[in-house]
Formats: structure tokens, sequence, C-alpha cells
């Protein structure tokens, strides 16, 4: 007979496991935790049930940093890139742990929620539902709640297929709800500040856009920007670029041009594409320049296009 | 080993056809670990807690062989499981009276 062994996890095997280490560490910090996404959603009827590839949790903004120090002792560390600029604020960090085949990204704000990120997470909070994987109960948030969160993931992704499709799927399942939960989804949003990021789909869903109840906290036109945008490479290096003072570009351009070896390598090593030589290196880097100029007309024109519509509707 | 043998109510664990993962979730910087086989099986009979002669009842059952074939190999497993911190010996702690 064969005892115990430490071998390699399975990727179905460590979602679901990795989801209950979250909701521990939560646990054992006083941090509240929601888990969202993947596997959560097929249980609650929001999606098909398919492999998820990471686990992805929502915190309370207050507990992020005690969170992540716990996952750090634990193993878990932080492996993100956070140099490289986003249309929209930072919201998540992605932990990796070398044994476990899995990201888990931990959110302390969901992006489309654009009310006080605080008050986002109280009011999700208090919503919360059960859910149990790997025989571990967990907080999530509840099928209403969850819908509006997956909703706002597709819709940030709405110019591509992938973003259109998922949408698409979610709407069908929430279109079959009754009037009163219909409501209750229009009156969520309006209490996150997701009224008009989330418009489109309660249209869709027949649920009512209802002003929001809170002062949003995050600009609406980032969001639409990043909702609206059909290319991806260099799109945020412009948007980023347009954001800065004049006196702050020149030396943004160069960066943006010739990262930092750190960073560069970082990325690189996001991609797995470099080995660690400086020719190497030096070859990448002018791939990377290459790719860039490429994909600079469609982001240009992209930029145009989505900040010409600011200043139209100013 | 006396008494009843049960799992550790710390930790997560998921199981397929032929194996089962398990975390301790009161040592989350130790490795997952991964049960096959006949360790699947075992792990399996203690869904209820038993003494491990309990145990080794179910596995024979299991197996379709004669307890001793398996007695030690069972007692084996459960002191390698309680070591590890996945399985508890023992009797339950009693309630205090009311």
């Amino acid at each position: 007979m064969s005892g115990p062994v430490t071998e390699g996890l399975r990727l179905d095997e460590a979602v679901d496991l990795g989801y209950a280490v979250a909701a521990r560490v939560a646990s054992d910090t006083g941090v509240r935790l929601l888990a969202i996404k993947g596997p959560i959603l097929a249980q609650q009827a929001l999606r098909s049930p398919a492999p998820s590839v990471d686990i992805d949790v929502l915190v309370e903004p207050d507990g992020f940093d005690r969170l992540r120090a716990r996952l750090e002792e634990v193993g878990w560390h932080d492996g993100g890139d956070y140099d490289t600029p986003g249309i929209v604020p930072i919201h998540s960090v992605n932990h990796r742990h070398p044994s476990w085949p899995c990201e888990l990204d931990v959110h302390h704000w969901f992006p489309g929620f654009l009310a006080d990120p605080g008050e986002v997470f109280d009011v999700l909070w208090e919503r919360r539902t059960p859910a149990v994987l790997a025989r571990v109960e967990l907080s999530a948030p509840d099928p209403v709640a969850h819908a509006a969160l997956a909703a706002l993931h597709y819709l940030r992704d709405s110019a591509t297929t992938w973003g259109q499709t998922k949408a698409e799927d979610l709407a069908a399942r929430v279109a079959t709800w009754d009037e009163q939960r219909l409501e209750d989804l229009g009156r969520l949003a309006a209490d996150t500040g997701a009224s008009e990021s989330l418009a489109p789909f309660l249209r869709r869903v027949g649920a009512p856009v209802v002003a929001s109840t809170r002062r949003l906290a995050i600009s609406p036109d980032d969001w639409q920007m990043r909702a609206e945008a059909q290319t991806r490479a260099v799109l945020p290096w412009l948007v980023e670029l347009g954001r800065l003072p004049w006196y702050r570009r020149p030396r943004f351009v160069v960066s943006a041009l010739w990262m930092s070896d750190r960073h560069f390598q970082q990325s690189q090593a996001q991609e797995q594409a470099t080995s660690g030589s400086r020719r190497a290196v030096l070859a990448a880097r002018l791939r990377r320049l290459r790719r860039g100029w490429r994909a600079l007309p469609a982001a240009w024109a992209d930029y145009r296009r989505l900040s010409g519509r600011d200043r139209d509707a100013s | 080993m006396t008494g009843q043998v049960r799992r550790s109510p710390d930790l997560a664990w998921v199981d397929s056809e032929d194996r089962v993962v398990l975390v301790r979730l009161d040592d989350l910087a130790a490795e997952p670990l991964v049960l096959s086989g006949s360790a699947a099986a075992v792990w399996a009979a203690t869904d209820v807690p038993g003494t491990v002669e309990h145990l080794v009842e179910r596995v024979a059952v299991a197996y379709d062989s004669p307890a001793d074939v398996v007695r030690d190999e069972v007692a084996a497993f459960v002191e390698t499981c309680v070591g590890l911190g996945i399985l508890r010996a023992g009797d339950p702690p009693r309630r205090a009276p009311m």
C-alpha cells in the first residue's frame, strides 16, 4: 500500500483547494473574504461547469495588506508585474506558490463597481451566501451580486468575442429570473455605483437601470474606455501618457520603450520567452519594440476614438 | 493504536476516481498530500470514525480480502496519517456536563 506523497497537483484540484486555503488565511487574519468567479459561478448556475485556471477572491480593502502578508508567510508569493500601466487602476495582485499550478488573484476592488471599494465590499458582504469547495465552507456573493460581478468582468472586455460570448451566456441565464430578482439586481447596481457600467447588461436582461445611490469614487470614463477598447497591447501606455503632465512625458516615453532591466525581466518571466543571457534579453527587447511598433497604429486609432468620445461628451 | 480514528476537521480535500488530495488548513505551509490507489481506498474508509480494527474490516470488504492480509498495512497507513496530522487518533474530547 502506498502512503501519502507530495506530488504534482492537477489544476482542477488546485483551484478548489486554493479557494479553501485563501478562506482559511482570511479567517486566520480576521479579514473578510468572498470567493468569486470560477467554480462558485458554476455552482450558482451562472455559467456552465468548466475548468478554472486560477483562484479569485475579493477581500475588504482594509484587510488587503494583512491577508497578503499572511499569504507570503505560507509560501504564496506576490509574482505580479504592476509597473505596466492600466486603463483602470490596479484592482488585484497575483500570488503564486511553487507547488501549485494556479495563481491566487486577490482583488481589493472589482472594476465596474465604481463606488468606494470599502462600501461596495460591505454591500456584497451583507448579501453573502455560503458555498462549499474542497469540503470547506466559504463565503461568496449571493447569485444576484455574483451575476453583477461576473457581468462586469465580461463587459470589461466587451469589445472581444470572448467578452461578448460570456456576457450573452450569463444574460440568457439571468433573463429567466423573476421580476423581483431583476429589480434586486438593478438596486444592487445602484448601491455599488455600477448602474452605468452595468447598464448594457441590465437592459439586456430586463432589469431596471436605477440612478446610482452612492457617490462614485472611481472614474466612469476610465471604465468606459477599458470596456470599449479594441486593442490591448499599446493602448494603456498611450492612455497613461495622456494623463501625465507634459514635463513627465519624455521620461515616461523612454521608460515605455526601454523598461528597466528589473521590470523587463519580470514581464518576460511572465511570458516565459527569454533565457537570462544579455544577448537573449537584447533580442527580446528588440522583438518587443517591433511588436509595439506594429500595434501602434491600431492603438493610436483606438485612443483617438475613445478619448474623442470624452471630448464630445464634455 | 487504540481509540477512535477520525479525519482532522482542519482539512480541505478533493477526490476523484483514483486519488485524494488533501491540504492541512492548520499548517498552510505544508505541501498538499496525495493519496492514490489503495491509500485512497483506506482514506475512503475513514469517512466514519472507528477503531483501526473497524478500518481493517471496511478495507477488507472493499478489497474482498481477508482482514489478516490488510491489517498491517492499514495500521501503518493510519500511523503515518496521524503523524502527518490528517487523521486523529484517540477518543474525542468529552463534552462538559451542562
